[in-house]
């Protein structure tokens, strides 16, 4: 497959996770946005990483992001349980006791 | 890239033999990381009464490490780059490290101090995560390498999401809610412009020459794309304008220890990064006194203005600390040794004076249960001592004389006024001028805690006030510095002179 193919369908997924971040009120679809986003990343540094003289930096660094995006998920999802507890809902525009 | 590249040069044993070479020098780290160790299994030993050995270990875990961390301050000559390429130590890092350190152990007082300190110690948990996110900032330090730069800042942030939302109440869930959600976003909009950066160049090492040459090819409006958006991650870290929006709302909600640890040490590590990032590029090709200087102003601005209409203490400390990110950027902004020693001063000092006042905070939370203004009403007259001791950490923050706030403030804008004289660009006149308004109106919300304490008299009925002699020390010893630093400010001075910030 051509770079460019790879790029424009990474600069796609990163476009639609921001949109879906922005977007959605739920702190579950947020959350997919992200990977989205993550995911955009990786298909770029995978995709850049043919042409490095070095081989594999970008790839190794695709598995990094990978893993660090698994501990955050289950960090997130544990406290979207917290707050669905406090809250009895996962809409961000409904969770805002702190204000200043 | 430069493990790999040997990696081909040299055989596998050379290679392995190097990174065992390198890990001596790591020792502060591995330190802390049997420390943590030695926590966990501690924990799974004793069922009872954990909380002195749990605080002795983690004490004696930190005072190790910043005694092998002065040990090393002699030895390294120059720079030395470890683990093939990933990070280089140097005198810069040596010191952000032991700061963070000290820092740690502050911060472990301060757990002991608070009135939740059950919570703190009932299990390793929460000193589990401590030491990680302690760890995650020492490698922000040193981290050259963007794959570096990103598991150390993951390291950070990941830690400091479950320690705002460990203990159970709805407003620490919501918190740690938003602080994650931002921090996510933050960092893949981070890991983005990092993996175009890569594209560019074809290195992930961001202090190697090929990465200049790369940088320089590139057509500008992608280039400052993917830098904005790298640059995005570590100001989100920073805790500066654009990406501060989440820090009131953690600040106010997380137990005041933590929050003293959470606007220091990650605060610090990140300028570092940034300073490492920026140092290597030319001015040239990308115009970073005017990015940073427009950062600069908007954290000052807003920071300054929002701290202004605070009723809760903590929330104010938390817009002062946007403030403060701004002027630990115009240290960087300078590009001049100068700039960068002032900046480590200013640092140095900003860590000693935050920890004091919410070390002093704590104090009044501890008998009142919460951080709002009134509580603050009416003390100065039953506890005079605790007064003046807050009043003096205010009047450093504001950055008047005769305390180090004011040494810092003049240092950094000396250094500011310097480079504006030798280059002559125009944002750096603007950035002094908006520091020294922005001083002026900070003046307004500091000064307002020590105006309550002695001027204002309260209505309701008073809670016996306690004001025990231990507090009254730790007290004087976080902030007596402040006030040697103002006299004595050469001592530091000669310390960061020595540091070599060539890269």
């Amino acid at each position: 497959m051509p770079l460019n193919t790879i790029l424009l369908l990474g600069a796609a997924l990163f476009c639609v996770g921001l949109a879906v971040v922005v977007t959605r009120k739920n702190a579950i679809a947020v959350l997919i946005g992200i990977e989205l986003m993550l995911n955009a990343a990786n298909l770029n540094l995978v995709a850049f990483s043919r042409f490095d003289a070095v081989e594999f930096q970008g790839q190794i660094f695709a598995l990094f992001v990978i893993t660090v995006a698994a501990a955050e998920a289950a960090v997130a999802l544990a406290i979207v349980i917290k707050v669905y507890q406090h809250f009895q809902t996962a809409n961000l525009d409904k969770i805002n006791e702190l204000k200043g | 890239m430069m493990l790999l590249q040997s990696n081909m040069a040299l055989g596998l044993k050379e290679q392995i033999q190097g990174i065992s070479a390198d890990i001596a020098w790591l020792a502060p780290e591995i330190t802390l990381v049997i420390t943590a160790v030695l926590l966990l299994i501690y924990d799974l030993i004793f069922k009872e009464n954990k909380s002195v050995g749990l605080a002795a270990i983690a004490f004696v875990g930190l005072a190790f490490s910043l005694v092998l961390l002065i040990a090393s301050w002699g030895n390294v000559e120059g720079d030395r780059i470890l683990m093939g390429g990933m990070i280089r130590l140097d005198g810069a890092a040596i010191y952000l490290k032991a700061l963070f350190s000290i820092g740690g152990m502050i911060g472990l007082v301060m757990m002991l101090r608070s009135k939740q300190k059950e919570k703190f110690f009932k299990s390793s948990e929460t000193l589990l995560l401590f030491f990680s996110l302690v760890l995650g900032t020492f490698l922000m330090a040193m981290a050259i390498n963007f794959l570096m730069v990103y598991v150390a800042i993951e390291l950070v942030s990941i830690c400091s999401y479950v320690l705002t939302g460990l203990f159970k109440s709805k407003r620490n869930s919501e918190a740690a809610m938003k602080y994650l959600l931002f921090g996510a976003v933050a960092s893949a909009v981070m890991i983005y412009g990092m993996s175009w950066l890569y594209g560019f160049t074809g290195t992930l090492d961001f202090t190697s020459n090929a990465f200049v040459e790369g940088v320089s090819q590139v057509a500008i409006l992608p280039l400052s794309l993917a830098l904005i958006m790298t640059i995005g991650g570590f100001v989100f870290k920073l805790g500066a304008f654009p990406f501060h929006i989440w820090s009131p709302d953690v600040y106010e909600a997380s137990p005041t220890p933590i929050v003293a640890i959470f606007s220091s040490l990650p605060k610090l590590a990140a300028l570092a990064i940034l300073f490492r990032f920026v140092a290597n590029l030319d001015i040239t090709i990308i115009d970073w006194q005017l990015w940073l200087g427009i950062i600069a102003i908007a954290s000052m601005t807003v920071g300054n203005f929002s701290a202004i209409w605070q009723k809760d203490v903590k929330r104010m400390l938390a817009y002062s600390s946007i403030a403060h990110a701004g002027f630990l950027l115009v240290g960087v902004l300078a590009f001049s040794e100068s700039g960068s020693t002032s900046a480590l001063f200013y640092g140095s000092i900003y860590l000693l004076m935050n920890f004091g006042a919410f070390f002093l905070v704590q104090l009044f939370e501890n008998n009142e249960g919460k951080t709002s203004f009134d509580v603050f009403k009416g003390m100065g007259s039953k506890v005079p001592y605790l007064g003046v001791l807050i009043l003096i950490v205010m009047i450093s923050l504001t950055g008047l004389p005769p305390m180090a706030g004011f040494n810092a403030k003049l240092y950094i804008f000396s250094s500011l006024w310097e480079s504006w004289q030798t280059e002559g660009s125009s944002i750096l006149i603007w950035v002094l001028i908006f520091g020294l308004l922005n001083t002026v109106v900070s003046l307004f919300f500091y000064l307002k805690i020590p105006y309550y304490m002695f001027f204002k008299t309260r209505k309701e009925a008073e809670n016996p006030v306690t004001e025990s002699l231990t507090d009254k020390i730790l007290g004087t010893i976080l902030v007596a510095p402040l006030l040697l630093l103002f006299f004595k400010s050469d001592w530091l001075l000669n310390v960061l002179n020595s540091i070599n910030f060539a890269l």
